[in-house]
């Protein structure tokens, strides 16, 4: 009798732990197949937005070669001001179109941990804030961007990421502050313990970074939930400007209020 | 003269459609987001809209809608996108007509003068 009941419990134990594994094996595919949605969420998102920044500025390329061809069809030629016009957009936007193809393929490679083979050459990070600020500044009405700090400051870093890096930050300035104002851009010589660096200063007073999200911000495809859906953008510029300044031995820094603006800071040794 | 408001937040698209409408003789003006679309619409309405559909402040359909409620005839609106679902998205918010990015130059024209006739 006694070695019944034993038995009886031992069933009954059994077929506790049985479906409690069962329910556990459950939430863990439950839990398994959420990640998967949100990855390919992420994933379908960041492929729209990456097909939109592509498609514009071939739209523009198509667009001006057209335009120059119906011009010149026309009236038999076109006159010079307008071919160097339509011409520089052209070049404008093939520039565009290769800066995020070189973006998405650093992107590919250091998401398979791979390092990027930067090519050092010396040149004037403040020359190349005002360049990159003055760019900017051309496409918005809205927007005031000042630049401000020394005049120039010489190191040796890799020039086309180093213009990607500080394209991505004063770009995202103007697209997360919709309502316009004053993006402050400034370059600073800093000195500590460690060394000699560049600093390089963007502060805007736009949407800010919700508190959740800023832990995540550099995160490959992250984008702060007070964006998404609302205001463009891949979810890679910040992790690709992390990964660059990282490998120039460098940092970078964020300080954000939702709704009252975002200040990121970088530095990278001189 | 027929005045075309292009609604798009890539200065470099807005850039573009200007000049090739002006080529064709239309009067161009243009905005960057929905809230200054709805602007320039209320203080000279257009005889034509050519929406982006992704638009920062107020979206290409929300823009829509608000113009719609206003008085007066209806806008036409031409939607030129690369939304792989933009055709839907055309069809929802009321657009005659719907150009994927990168269009035909003939193509634009068409769709431009048939929305100028039906208004």
């Amino acid at each position: 009798m006694t070695e019944d009941i034993f038995g009886i419990f031992q069933l009954l134990a059994a077929l506790i732990a049985f479906e409690l594994e069962a329910d556990e094996q459950q939430r863990r595919q439950i839990s398994q197949l959420e990640d998967s949605r949100r990855e390919a969420a992420l994933r379908d998102e960041f492929l729209s937005s990456v097909a939109h920044d592509l498609k514009n500025p071939l739209t523009s390329i198509h667009g001006y070669t057209q335009l120059m061809a119906r011009v010149a069809g026309r009236a038999g030629s076109i006159p010079t001001t307008q071919a160097i016009r339509h011409l520089g957009s052209i070049q404008r936007a093939a520039a565009r179109m290769a800066a995020s193809i070189d973006e998405l393929m650093d992107v590919t490679r250091l998401g398979a941990d791979r390092s990027l083979e930067l090519h050092r050459e010396e040149l004037d990070i403040a020359a190349l804030v005002r360049d990159v600020a003055a760019e900017h500044q051309q496409g918005t009405e809205r927007h005031q961007i000042n630049v401000e700090g020394v005049d120039t400051l010489i190191g040796e870093w890799d020039r086309a990421r180093l213009v990607r890096v500080v394209q991505n930050l004063i770009g995202n300035a103007i697209r997360y502050s919709p309502d316009g104002g004053d993006v402050t851009v400034s370059v600073e010589r800093q000195a500590d313990a460690t060394g000699n660096w560049a600093e390089v200063r963007v502060r805007d007073r736009g949407v800010g970074i919700p508190a959740a999200d800023l832990p995540h911000i550099f995160e490959r495809f992250h984008r702060g939930s007070n964006v998404v859906g609302r205001l463009g953008g891949t979810g890679i510029g910040l992790f690709s400007v992390q990964q660059i300044v990282e490998q120039h031995g460098g940092t970078v820094a964020v300080e954000s209020h939702e709704g009252q603006g975002s200040t990121f800071t970088l530095r990278v040794p001189l | 003269m027929d005045l075309i408001l292009v609604v798009d937040d890539d200065p470099q698209i807005r850039e573009l459609l200007r000049e090739i409408l002006e080529d064709e003789g239309f009067e161009v003006d243009t905005a960057a987001d929905g809230h200054q679309a709805f602007e320039k619409a209320t203080r000279r309405r257009p005889s034509l809209l050519v929406l982006d559909l992704t638009l920062p402040l107020v979206s290409g359909p929300e823009l829509a809608a608000r113009l719609r409620e206003q008085d007066g005839a209806p806008i036409p609106i031409l939607v030129i996108s690369g939304d792989g679902r933009a055709p839907v998205k055309a069809r929802e918010l009321g657009a005659y007509a719907y150009l994927h990015k990168p269009f035909q130059i003939h193509d634009l024209l068409d769709s431009v003068t048939h929305g100028l006739r039906a208004s």
